[in-house]
């Protein structure tokens, strides 16, 4: 009976040992092995790697523009804040003092060093300074809302231009008719064709000759309705100023691109299969797209660029006219402050773009295991 | 080796004899209106009608450009046809061969254009009754073929000495971007190790600064609108982009056998990178130039156009600007905001064709058939 | 009486024609293929076998021009029917081709199997129901002896020679009449030389595919798989005939030279015999010589080589055609 109870006490022990030793490090096994997998996966490290990057790329851009007008000779309040002329001698006096008191206010007394950590932290805080002209309002609420504005161009413009252009592009590169040879001559004339004379263009067509969109310079504030009525006509034209110009550059690309594919191994061994010219040229355009993303980063900052002088031209209220405002009244903080988003934008927009560069392209070996 | 004449190259052969001798006739046709004009001048005293001179420089140029770079093509693209040579690589290569002369003859006609034409900035006046008042925004006549300015200055003028500036910006900017790009991009690879490590992130991390937002910082806070300055900036902003081309051409060099075999031969690493690997860069290193010649010419067209280029030179940003500024856009002076951009348009057209086609020749898989 | 004859080519001619000129690449070539038979295609880089294969498909690329002859594939005369037929019904069902440079065959951003569900949704004209297809191929591929982890991978992800059997796998799916296959084994190192020749050995034998062409300038490989066994010089046949003979008492002289150039070695690793080559290149296409296009490198020339070129004869104890003047 004794040997009964202890045998299954000892297999009990046994079950017990067994369940601790398989069980339960199975279980811990698997969670070692989950974060195993989760810290070095590699496609994180990728993610990781291009944070990094980008935002030495910030770090670096937003330190010159800190140092930029630090450095120009000549005093910035002079400029914005000029001496009353006449007056006794007393009132220049005071008006001197009061000078003074403003660049206390505004840390420009202070060594280099210091204004540059008190910059940063700042910066962190996104407090991007007051600006002068708007009478001391943050800088970083002015640009937040004139910031939509320009993504609202940028952003439908990137995606029109790239899949409009591409897909032109590839219908081009397919037909051999003359129709198709003349759209591709008006294509490289749209893409060489500077978007700022194109802007002229429209202008006297849209504006002065048809009269379809309204020629009102756009008011300050921009947050009534009504207000966003008169904004939403004007809406198209800076919009098909971009587009114009960009589609026509994608669309040359895209055509040599296919041009170049249509001949490759893989479609040669398809047509041998039997594939019929649809799927054929479906391959081709999935393949001649890879290379054209790769091109979207620099176009992207090429965009960016022309939205912001379109929008100068148009007075289309985004940062471009932001720009413009501050520098007709010497608002340096806005100034350094739009710039300082601006360059946010493209980071942001380039950063976004190299992750989902490897979603396209399965040859690049991001996190994925090698066979 | 038997050549079989094919009754195709024949009518091509007929064809280009002709149009050769339609070319010489025209030729001593324009020589002798040169000579008459000339005579013209010095006899009566009458100024030679600009355009004339023009027109009979361009076809002198065509002819002597056509020649000299069919020459070289024909050297440079081995073809064993012996006397053939001349008229198979018209025919083979003609897009090359057209785009690139109408390219040379456009900046030479420029050049020479804007030396023998007046000084751009020289106000002509009118006469109002007995007062003299500068001629301004009069409309094309015979006198000036595109009207006057805001400020009397001759549009036509005006025009090809902006165009021989911006050609000559874009020149300077894009020697010294490709000077640094070939820097760059040659020695990095080459040495390898870390020094190309370090070199390809600093080409990594100014590729993704923009320019133009730069440009309106700087330009905003300075108020000297200098020339040197914008094309610093320019410069800075685009030798990334060549130097990360030139630098993947170089990869993929460096794996090619004459390079292995120079190695193996014991040749010093600089000498190999000088002199076995940039020769073959020759033909990547032009396509560069050209492009970027075309894009610096567009960055300070459009940020001149605002107000924040420079203002040194007359380019035709500036005179986009003058466009601008004086709001000829709404009074619909046509000749005088349609010139600058249509030219400009026309320019960056040519270097794209000159691109595209002579990548045609250089990268043999381009080549449509 | 079952029609024996799967392949019969009749004088064809194919050029290249470009801004090159003209390349006289295949001219006047004539041969038959039988049913279940293995003929080998063989002969020098640039003799003209590969646009031989090119011309036989009815889509030849871009810059080759079919000029004239008669192409017939199990009676369907190739020139003579249009495009789409060929298209449907030709092409993967009766002729299967693997190509020449089967490591860039494969769609780059498509895994195999993807790759696979569009070749069937083109091939039956409606969407594939998934699971079908995929008990379908991995049968298919067992059968042929091809892992079914291949399936999910992308191209860049597989081997040399995975990738070279994956396009025969694709390419024998409807268990073509006549499969081509286009030098397999160049680009790969000997140990899946040997897999690749394995495969289309089982293949044979597991009667999916019935005949099979085979293109190769590599004779030993050809030896171990090929009965019967066609020679080409410079775009003409010279020789045709059963492959141990052709080995053993090779007639035409280009043969003789090609089977004397092969290095074979000893069981001991000395070599056997000495090594002779043919001295000289094979002639520039561009300009097709009016006489027999061996005769400047060949050892046993006749001034009436140069002049006319030699139709087939039969020499007095084979009874396979070669053309040379000396079995007149």
């Amino acid at each position: 009976m004794s040997k009964i109870i202890s045998d299954v006490s000892e297999r009990k022990e046994k079950n017990h040992q067994i369940y601790e030793t398989e069980v339960l490090n199975k279980r811990g096994n698997l969670i070692a092995r989950k974060a195993r997998k989760i810290l070095t996966n590699s496609y994180l490290h990728f993610i990781l790697k291009k944070i990094a990057f980008y935002a030495l790329v910030v770090f670096i851009a937003v330190s010159l523009a800190f140092l930029i007008p630090r450095l120009i000779p000549g005093d910035p309040l002079y400029s914005i804040f000029k001496p009353p002329i006449g007056g006794t001698q007393q009132q220049l006096e005071q008006w001197y003092a009061e000078r003074e008191n403003l660049r206390r206010y505004l840390g420009l007394d202070r060594p280099l060093w210091e204004q540059f950590l008190s910059f940063w932290k700042n910066f962190f805080q996104f407090n991007l300074g007051e600006s002068f002209s708007w009478y001391f309002t943050p800088v970083a609420e002015i640009v937040l809302v004139f910031l939509p504005y320009t993504l609202a161009l940028v952003i439908p413009a990137l995606l029109i231009s790239f899949f409009l252009g591409n897909w032109i592009g590839a219908r081009i590169g397919f037909k051999k008719k003359k129709r198709s040879t003349f759209t591709y001559y008006l294509f490289i004339f749209f893409q060489s064709a500077p978007y700022f004379w194109i802007s002229l263009i429209f202008f006297d067509i849209f504006i002065l000759k048809l009269r379809i969109v309204p020629f009102t310079p756009t008011p300050d504030l921009i947050l009534d309705p009504s207000v966003i009525k008169i904004l939403m006509q004007q809406y198209w034209l800076p919009l098909l100023t971009l587009v114009l110009t960009f589609t026509g550059g994608w669309a040359t690309g895209m055509r040599s691109m296919v041009i170049y594919e249509l001949d490759s191994d893989y479609l040669l061994f398809c047509r041998k299969l039997g594939f019929d010219k649809k799927r054929l040229r479906k391959y081709a355009k999935r393949n001649a797209i890879l290379p054209q993303y790769t091109g979207l980063n620099l176009r992207f900052n090429e965009l960016v660029g022309s939205t912001l002088i379109v929008e100068w031209l148009f007075l289309w209220p985004g940062l471009g006219s932001l720009t413009y405002k501050a520098f007709l009244s010497f608002d340096y903080p806005l100034i350094i402050g739009t710039f300082i988003i601006t360059i946010l934008v493209i980071a942001v927009g380039n950063f976004l773009i190299d992750i989902t560069y490897s979603f396209i392209d399965p040859r690049i070996k991001i996190g994925k295991k090698e066979g | 080796m038997n050549l079989k004449l094919k009754s195709k190259d024949c009518i091509l052969l007929v064809f280009s004899i002709i149009l050769l001798v339609f070319s010489v006739i025209i030729l001593v046709f324009s020589v002798i209106i040169l000579v008459f004009s000339v005579i013209k001048y010095v006899v009566f005293g009458i100024t030679i009608s600009r355009a004339t001179i023009g027109l009979i420089i361009i076809i002198i140029d065509f002819l002597c450009v056509t020649t000299v770079i069919i020459y070289f093509l024909s050297k440079y693209i081995n073809r064993c046809l012996g006397k053939y040579k001349f008229w198979n690589t018209l025919k083979t290569y003609r897009r090359q061969v057209i785009t690139i002369s109408i390219l040379f003859t456009t900046i030479f006609v420029i050049l020479i254009l804007s030396a023998i034409s007046p000084h751009p900035l020289t106000i002509y006046y009118k006469y109002i009754g007995t007062i003299r008042v500068p001629d301004d925004r009069s409309p094309p006549s015979l006198d000036h073929l595109l009207g006057t300015n805001d400020y009397g200055y001759d549009q036509l003028i005006c025009l090809i000495h902006a165009m021989k500036n911006s050609i000559l910006f874009g020149f300077f900017v894009g020697s010294v971007c490709v000077a640094i790009a070939i820097f760059m991009g040659v020695i990095g690879p080459y040495i390898g190790g870390v020094v190309d490590d370090i070199f390809s992130f600093i080409t990594n991390i100014a590729l993704a600064f923009p320019v133009i937002p730069f440009i309106l910082l700087l330009n905003t806070m300075i108020k000297v609108r200098s020339m040197m300055v914008v094309a610093i900036v320019i410069t800075i902003f685009n030798w990334p982009w060549a130097a990360r081309a030139i630098r993947s051409e170089v990869l993929s060099l460096k794996e090619r056998n004459f390079v292995k075999l120079a190695k193996v031969t014991g040749e010093g690493k600089l000498r190999i990178a000088f002199f076995e690997i940039v020769p073959n860069l020759f033909s990547y290193i032009f396509l560069v130039f050209i492009i970027i010649i075309g894009v610096a010419i567009i960055i300070e067209a459009g940020i001149a156009m605002i107000g924040l280029g420079q203002q040194e030179i007359v380019t035709l940003g500036v005179m986009l600007y003058w466009s601008q500024t004086f709001g000829h856009v709404i009074r619909n002076y046509y000749f005088l905001w349609l010139p600058p951009g249509l030219i400009l348009t026309i320019f960056i057209v040519m270097i794209y064709l000159v691109h595209s086609s002579m990548s045609q020749i250089f990268n043999p898989k381009l080549r449509e058939k | 009486m079952i029609d024996d004859t799967i392949l019969e080519v009749n004088n064809l001619r194919g050029y290249y024609k470009g801004t090159f000129g003209t390349v006289y690449a295949v001219d006047d070539v004539s041969f038959k293929v039988n049913r279940g038979e293995i003929v080998a295609i063989a002969g020098e880089s640039g003799c003209g076998k590969s646009t031989l294969i090119e011309l036989i498909t009815g889509i030849p690329r871009p810059l080759l021009h079919y000029e004239e002859g008669s192409i017939v594939v199990k009676g369907v005369d190739i020139y003579k029917t249009d495009k789409e037929t060929l298209r449907s019904e030709v092409l993967c069902k009766i002729l299967g081709i693997v190509p020449q440079a089967a490591l860039n065959s494969l769609n780059p951003v498509k895994k195999v199997k993807n790759f696979i569900y569009d070749v069937m949704r083109e091939r039956t004209g409606r969407k594939p129901d998934k699971k079908e297809v995929n008990r379908f191929i991995t049968d298919h591929f067992e059968a042929i002896g091809l892992e079914e982890s291949v399936l999910n991978l992308y191209p860049h992800e597989l081997s040399g020679g995975m990738k070279q059997r994956t396009v025969i796998g694709i390419a024998t799916l409807w268990n073509p009449k006549l499969l081509i296959v286009d030098e397999p084994t160049s680009a790969l190192d000997v140990t899946t030389q040997k897999l690749v020749i394995k495969m289309l050995m089982d293949l044979k034998k597991k009667d999916i595919i019935g005949t099979i062409l085979y293109i190769s300038h590599d004779l030993p490989t050809l030896k171990q798989i090929c009965s019967r066994c066609i020679i080409m010089y410079a775009g003409k046949i010279v020789e045709d005939g059963e492959m141990d003979d052709i080995i053993k008492d090779a007639q035409h002289p280009y043969t003789k030279g090609l089977i004397s150039s092969i290095a074979s070695f000893n069981p001991d690793g000395s070599p056997e015999g000495e090594l002779v080559c043919i001295p000289g290149q094979p002639p520039d296409l561009r300009f097709a010589p009016t006489g027999c296009r061996f005769y400047p490198r060949c050892p046993e020339r006749m001034p009436i080589c140069e002049k006319n070129y030699p139709p087939f004869f039969f020499p007095k104890s084979k009874e396979r055609p070669v053309a040379c003047w000396l079995f007149k």
